[in-house]
């Protein structure tokens, strides 16, 4: 059997026993205090804290230290061992006065009073690695609509029992799913965006009773891309939805619920709202935009439901976002990064106007969240905590097999890192860091180079609201993209390093997507994967002349890469095919359409000799087993095997040139659900808020 | 906040409404029902009767010959058919006339933009020597001596006419003027059968190849900003300004603002100073990727359509006529 290396790249294992003994005691301290703050990963800081406190016990003021955190992410989490942490400190460190009176103030507030403290209460009410963003909380915050990423499902999680349920029957094979949802007021029906692939190219939004039955088909127009509820109106006849066009435009609309008209109340551009709510009343919608064209940060606007008037609720430099109204509707509360890190800021309202300065509400929310709205009286919202980094493994270059653990390369921005490309002398590693409040916009991606011999690490702005995958110009001097421009055209684009410029190369269709691209080794033609029309298709394209030859017709056309010779192209449509660069017959080289093994969109690669062709597998089909291992095919003889290197949440790899140096990013993103209670101020609490 | 400097973190001073109530207005098929209405100007049936008849009447003119409707004719799409407006005494200005529609959902007016709102815009072609070349006030003068009007502007404004009432009627008049309900419109709202084949390819063009929503986009097929073409280009340099003479910024200079493509197949000849006569020469210009020139968009770039496509195109675009109303609803 081959030898196995089993690499591990989640943060949770990255911070395993072993390795932490070996590092001072304080390190661990910044690094518990980072996965706490910055990262909002509590079950991991809680592991690192109680390391501290078991292994540097000798070190009293460190271990009094990290016992009174511990005592505050269990207090963040809602649990009782805070007023155990806390009595410890008292009671063992009574040395360390500071921190004692420090602890006897929590032990007199949230972890041991009677009494409630007065401010924020955080508590998580939820996290599974199967669910994403995509939540819905329903008023009386008992029961949680999630699209399920096992099978597509909407699905509806009780809090109370902790059961889950589909709603949906998806057919399983991902051509169609369930996306962002919304309770009716009665909590009796859910309204949910659904993307059913078979010759469309667009979401509907459907209705399903919560208690079970068949979906309704509300609103399918083939001209709107995407659909994402809001809301449900107070009288039930209506549903706020944020549409967005083929033209790329966003659209704020109603849409009845008696015969699926869509009444488009306002149109914006590309940059559309990240989120929008409405009012208690029904009369106001609140929702977050860039306020001018040359700006990519949100404002917060009023809109009236009638469609007669809007208002600027919040103007600032910051990026302000996810405008959620308050219970009694005499307020919005929003997300800003003006104090630096995303913290809630509350403005308050009276007859649709602004009514004094935003106040700052509850501090350190985490970067990628997504506030749900009010439930019960508490603030709701979803977070991503984890996410993806880029390594690096030395191989043997030859057999692709493993010669050495690999390195974290990207040790900034944890879990926000993606997509390696290596330079074409494999001095350097271009890769992708995901740092936006928000996807998809301007600012939001950055791309970092990271040089293999010194470290230094270089960023650089590129003007595309997202990009993925770069691959190397064979020359150095620029790089091919996928993604959107800077007014969110899809396409395979190339980014001149050294002016930042970003030209077209493949724009496409509406609805349409270039999915993976090489370079020729000449730099003057690419080979790209992209739709046409209901299938996929391998095409070479000359930049200069924008001549294309099609290569290959079929289904979608995942990762490709070129050989080193520049002869031949393997792609990936229903298993891995050969063909030649100039076009001809296409063969097949492993798996086929009944093989599922082989994940899209993970990248493929060739050794440097061309005799083999790297790929990644899953071992499992599920979602709660993520890992994936990568195989090596014999390109002459079709044989395949392990290679031995297993990853955690393998998101995409390359091979150098060299064939020597493997980088890859993984990593799991999970999700959470928090509750914060008492997220006003005392004054303004509504009076029925659930404690 | 990061990459922001302390200094320009500012809270705006006067977080004001910024707009009113076009409350009553059901808009055509295609365009938003919320409609920009300054705050200090809410439409009303008095002020947009008032403003349509000062809009059609000769008074506003020099010689009492012409009106704001002989350049801006309802059945052209509030737009003229002449290469460059005519004013009194024949005099020529050195623009095309604007189709007049949708301009309520405007930010910029005039093709260069020199006006931020309506109420501003409405008065200067009153007081420009090559269109209406009088005065405000002697305009006044004349309103003041008609019972008539005295008692509209009465009506809409309870006092007798003054300059601020003139650009709100006006103003008003002019945001009641909509265009929407065409083929198009039916077809994105979910009615398949509202296009043929060959204007559904067009549209897959305007959207795609053809690259036109980077500007023509929205509602209105206008981002409200503006690109230099390269139409104004006249050896080695632009024949017209543009955005320039605003801005006096060099990257303005030849620049105009994307005018709207509803109701095109009405409102030849194209372009800011009627440069085309047919749509057909418009896409011909565009699929050569503009006239090269120091400071052309970076969006303008060969298109390389084929002659078929270059007639799905102008087949879309002729399916962009519908239903224009003014006046009241």
């Amino acid at each position: 059997m081959t030898r196995v290396l089993s690499i591990f790249l989640a943060a949770a294992i990255v911070v395993a026993a072993p390795r932490l003994v070996a590092q001072s005691g304080n390190d661990l301290f910044q690094k518990a205090l980072s996965k706490e703050r910055a990262e909002g990963q509590l079950d991991e800081a809680i592991q690192i804290y109680s390391q501290i406190v078991k292994d540097f016990a000798s070190d009293r003021p460190l271990a009094a230290k990290a016992l009174l955190q511990l005592g505050r992410c269990f207090e963040k989490l809602g649990r009782a061992d805070a007023r155990t942490a806390y009595e410890r400190v008292v009671r063992e460190y009574s040395d360390q006065t500071a921190l004692v009176v420090e602890a006897r103030a929590r032990l007199a507030t949230a972890a041991g009073s009677s009494a409630k403290p007065d401010g924020p209460l955080a508590r998580r009410l939820w996290a599974d690695p199967a669910i994403t963003l995509a939540v819905a909380m329903s008023p009386d915050q008992k029961l949680v609509t999630f699209a399920d990423w096992e099978t597509g499902d909407l699905a509806v999680r009780d809090l109370t029992t902790g059961r889950s349920r589909r709603l949906t029957a998806a057919d399983g094979s991902f051509n169609e799913w369930a996306e962002y949802s919304a309770f009716s007021p009665d909590a009796k029906q859910v309204a949910y965006s659904w993307f059913k692939s078979a010759g469309t190219t667009h979401y509907q939004l459907r209705i399903i009773p919560l208690a079970g039955g068949t979906p309704r088909v509300l609103y399918d127009n083939p001209d709107v891309e995407y659909v994402q509820p809001a809301a449900w109106v107070p009288d039930g006849k209506a549903i706020l939805v944020l549409l967005q066009r083929h033209d790329r435009s966003a659209q704020i609309a109603l849409i009845s619920t008696l015969d699926g008209t869509a009444r488009v109340l306002k149109t914006l551009d590309w940059r559309g709202p990240a989120k929008i709510s409405l009012s208690p009343d029904g009369r106001w919608i609140a929702y977050d935009a860039p306020a001018g064209a040359e700006t990519i940060n949100g404002d917060i606007f009023l809109l009236e439901t009638s469609g007669a008037r809007e208002v600027v609720l919040v103007r600032h430099a910051a990026n302000d976002l996810n405008p959620v109204w308050t219970p009694d509707g005499r307020g919005v509360v929003f997300t800003s990064d003006r104090t630096g890190a995303p913290a809630v800021w509350l403005a308050r309202v009276t007859d649709g106007r602004p009514s004094g300065e935003p106040v700052l509400v509850k501090s350190d929310l985490g970067r990628r969240n997504f506030p749900l709205g009010f439930a019960g009286g508490a603030y709701v919202y979803a977070i991503q905590t984890g996410g993806t980094d880029v390594s690096v493994a030395a191989l043997d270059p030859d057999t692709a097999l493993p010669a050495g653990a690999p390195d974290v390369v990207s040790e900034r921005f944890v879990g926000t890192n993606a997509s390696p490309g290596w330079s074409a002398d494999g001095s350097a590693l271009a890769f992708v860091s995901d740092r936006g409040a928000r996807y998809a916009q301007l600012g939001g991606r950055t791309l970092v180079i990271h040089s293999i011999a010194s470290g230094e690490q270089r960023e650089l702005f590129v003007p595309m609201t997202t990009f993925r995958t770069p691959i190397w110009s064979p020359d150095r001097s620029s790089l091919l993209l996928v993604g959107r421009d800077d007014k969110a055209r899809e396409g395979l684009y190339r980014f001149d390093i050294a002016g930042g410029v970003v030209t077209p190369i493949v724009r496409s269709e509406p609805g349409l997507y270039v999915n993976w691209a090489d370079w020729m080794p000449d730099g003057r033609d690419v080979i790209y994967s992209g739709p046409s029309g209901a299938g996929g298709q391998l095409v070479r394209r000359n930049i200069a002349a924008g001549a294309e030859q099609v290569l290959f017709r079929g289904n979608v056309v995942r990762s490709l890469a070129v050989s080193p010779d520049g002869t031949r192209v393997v792609f990936h449509e229903r298993g891995l095919k050969l063909v030649s660069t100039t076009g001809g017959a296409v063969r097949d080289l492993f798996g086929g359409p009944d093989d599922p093994g082989i994940p899209g969109f993970r990248g493929l690669a060739w050794t440097a000799n061309g005799r083999y062709v790297v790929f990644p597998r899953v071992r499992t089909s599920t979602a709660k087993d993520q890992r994936v291992e990568l195989w090596r095919v014999n390109v002459e003889s079709g044989a395949a095997e392990p290679t031995g290197l297993v990853m955690e949440a393998l998101r995409d790899f390359a091979l150098d040139r060299s064939g020597r140096r493997l980088a890859y990013s993984a990593g799991a993103r999970r999700f959470e659900i928090w509750a914060v209670e008492q997220l006003l101020p005392p004054a303004e609490r509504p009076a029925t808020g659930r404690r | 906040m990061p990459g922001v400097p302390r200094a320009t973190v500012w809270l705006t001073a006067l977080l004001l409404p910024i707009v009113g109530a076009a409350q009553g207005h059901s808009p055509p098929l295609g365009l938003d029902a919320y409609m920009p209405v300054p705050i200090d100007n809410p439409l009303t049936p008095e002020k947009v009767a008032l403003g349509g008849r000062l809009f059609a009447d000769p008074l506003l003119s020099a010689d009492r010959s012409i009106s704001c409707a002989t350049c801006h004719e309802a059945s052209r799409a509030f737009a003229d058919g002449r290469p460059v407006a005519i004013g009194v005494f024949g005099r020529s200005g050195s623009r095309a006339a604007p189709a007049l529609i949708n301009r309520g959902y405007g930010s910029a007016f005039f093709w260069d933009g020199r006006a931020a709102t309506l109420e501003a815009q409405v008065l200067e072609p009153i007081e420009n020597p090559n269109e209406l070349g009088t005065s405000v006030d002697e305009v006044l003068a004349r309103l003041a001596a008609r019972p008539d009007y005295v008692a509209a502007f009465q009506a809409a404004f309870g006092h007798a006419p003054r300059r601020e009432d003139l650009s709100r009627a006006l103003a008003s008049f002019v945001r009641s003027i909509r265009a929407g309900a065409t083929r198009v419109d039916r077809f994105v709202n979910g009615d398949d059968q509202a296009l043929t084949d060959l204007e559904r390819q067009g549209l897959r063009l305007f959207r795609g190849k053809g690259n036109c929503t980077a500007c023509h986009v929205g509602p209105t097929f206008s981002d409200e900003r503006f690109h230099n073409t390269g139409v104004a280009w006249r050896r080695g340099s632009p024949a017209d300004e543009g955005r320039f003479g605003v801005t006096g910024r060099s990257a303005d200079r030849g620049a105009f603002k994307t005018p709207t493509l509803r109701e095109i197949g009405r409102t030849a000849p194209y372009m800011h100073d009627g440069a085309f006569n047919t749509l057909a020469d418009v896409i011909a210009f565009y699929d050569a990727g503009g006239h090269p020139n120091p400071h052309l968009d970076p969006e303008l770039r060969p298109l390389r359509l084929s002659e078929q496509e270059q007639r799905a195109l102008e087949s879309f675009l002729l399916a962009l006529s519908g239903e224009v109303r003014a006046g009241w609803p």
